[in-house]
């Protein structure tokens, strides 16, 4: 946990430089800082026909797994797939050995107060669809918000 | 000769109370719109969780002053002797155990999150089709709901000492703290947008001590209205100088020998007896009359004193060495 020495003061040097600029807001635990160039760890969760695994040891499709890939390649990140079911992967998330979890998960989901969700992104019969990023990493949620945001853009018009 | 009325103020207080009473309605529309703002904006921010409850917590004092200023007025009945002043003391009872036990129970809440090392997630809203941090328009939620308060409580606090009501003045007292509060939740805001989780539990459980604060404050003051202590003044600085002040007033008299004057305050009224010592035993009753009238011309808030002629003065009680000092003055 990275907790500098005088927090109070650099807030407030922060605030005179204006604290607009695109490092804003800040991750406590830095995932977007290890994301960018380096290593995406996602969890992924089988539910077609967001996520499809398949069983032979082939590599992951369906919706949301090609805008991960989308959003991998956009910040130069190497993606690390985990398989498994949803507890197990959301309490992963909750302590930062994750940096995203994927497979339909809903707006609704418990897992709500416990990770940190994306706004909705498109919305099917079984709810609004959302991204899971590890608790408070807001820098991370942010720019995840902003991705999906652009990528769910140009669907809307289809059916 | 005893004035049972419901009726309180002299005539020239009655524009004072009328302000004060729009002042608390006011103040119920403000705080229930900070609620909104606050509620529209709370994500998972443990520091707008408080400020929300501490903004429902406003609305609580103003409530209980524009209750008692309606039950206050019903005039004494047989079964209600002695009025319906003290109704604002009940208000004041309920408003101070519950800001008690909701301080205490964010202070846990807070400390939780902290232990827990609970992280705030504050993502993006939606605004106008553009993407922004949900932190800014938290920011200005939190402006709203502390910045106003400052007028509120300032305009409170004139009009309680010239009405002496301690309800109001109490709640201007919360009102002036609140801008503290507010300025502790924005700085916890930033903190997160700078990358440091752990400010927003900690402005929240600041804010809790606050409301803890208020709450212990008030409950003192009220715990001690209903013992019947002597009277103190508004701002809660020092004894009411009135029962000495009566004293002197009627051995000023002419057939007074020894005065010795007991009060207590109801609501804003005081109630309350004076024993005097004459010289001889002549006129008792046209004395015990002239005593009265002096006690309501001396002030207003002499509402029901009961006056009796001694033969001799009794025991006065024992000075108790107690934390408070006399009054200066």
């Amino acid at each position: 946990m990275p907790a500098p020495a005088r927090p109070w003061s650099s807030l407030l040097a922060g605030l005179l430089a204006g604290g607009l600029g695109c490092d804003w807001p800040r991750d406590p635990e830095a995932t977007l800082n290890h994301v960018r160039g380096g290593v995406l760890r996602v969890g992924a969760v089988h539910e077609p026909p967001w996520v499809s695994i398949d069983p032979g040891g082939g590599p992951p499709r369906g919706l949301e797994v090609e805008l991960t890939e989308d959003l991998a390649r956009q910040l130069g990140a190497e993606l690390r797939w985990q398989y498994g079911g949803e507890t197990r992967l959301m309490r992963s998330l909750k302590h930062f050995e994750l940096d995203l979890v994927i497979g339909g998960i809903t707006s609704d989901s418990p897992y709500r107060s416990e990770v940190g969700f994306t706004r909705p992104y498109r919305a099917s019969p079984g709810g609004e669809h959302v991204f899971a990023a590890p608790p408070g990493e807001n820098g991370w949620i942010s720019t995840l918000d902003g991705f999906l945001g652009e990528a769910s853009r140009p669907q809307e018009p289809a059916p | 000769m005893r004035d049972t009325t419901g009726c309180e103020f002299p005539p020239d207080k009655v524009p004072a109370l009328r302000r004060a009473l729009r002042l608390e309605w006011l103040s119920i529309f403000y705080f229930l719109s900070a609620v909104v703002v606050t509620a529209l904006v709370m994500g998972q921010s443990q520091v707008m969780k408080t400020t929300l409850v501490d903004d429902m917590l406003g609305v609580v004092p103003p409530i209980s002053v524009l209750i008692a200023a309606r039950v206050r007025r019903r005039d004494a009945s047989t079964a209600y002797p002695y009025g319906y002043h003290r109704c604002v003391t009940i208000a004041f009872l309920v408003a101070a155990v519950s800001l008690l036990a909701l301080g205490l129970l964010l202070i846990v809440d807070g400390g939780r999150t902290l232990v827990l090392a609970e992280h705030p997630t504050l993502g993006t809203i939606d605004l106008f089709g553009r993407s922004i941090w949900l932190g800014w328009p938290m920011l200005a939620a939190l402006l709203w709901s502390s910045i106003p308060t400052i007028f509120l409580g300032r305009a409170k606090v004139r009009l309680a000492r010239q009405l002496h009501d301690k309800a109001l003045h109490s709640d201007a007292m919360m009102n002036r703290a609140d801008w503290m509060a507010g300025l502790a939740a924005v700085l916890g805001i930033l903190g997160v947008g700078f990358g440091y989780w752990w400010t927003d539990a900690v402005a929240a459980i600041l804010i809790a001590l606050d409301i803890t604060h208020d709450g212990w404050k008030n409950l003192r003051a009220v715990i001690a209205d209903l013992l019947d202590r002597k009277p103190r003044l508004v701002d809660d600085r020092g004894w009411d100088p009135l029962p000495e002040a009566l004293e002197r007033a009627f051995e000023q008299l002419p057939w007074v020998r020894h005065a010795a004057v007991r009060l207590r305050e109801n609501g804003h009224v005081f109630f309350g007896e004076a024993d005097l010592v004459p010289t001889d035993e002549a006129e008792p009753l046209r004395r015990i009359r002239e005593a009265r009238a002096l006690a309501h011309k001396l002030d207003w808030r002499l509402k029901d004193l009961c006056v009796q002629l001694l033969a001799q003065p009794d025991e006065p009680p024992r000075d108790e060495p107690g934390p408070r000092p006399r009054a200066p003055s």
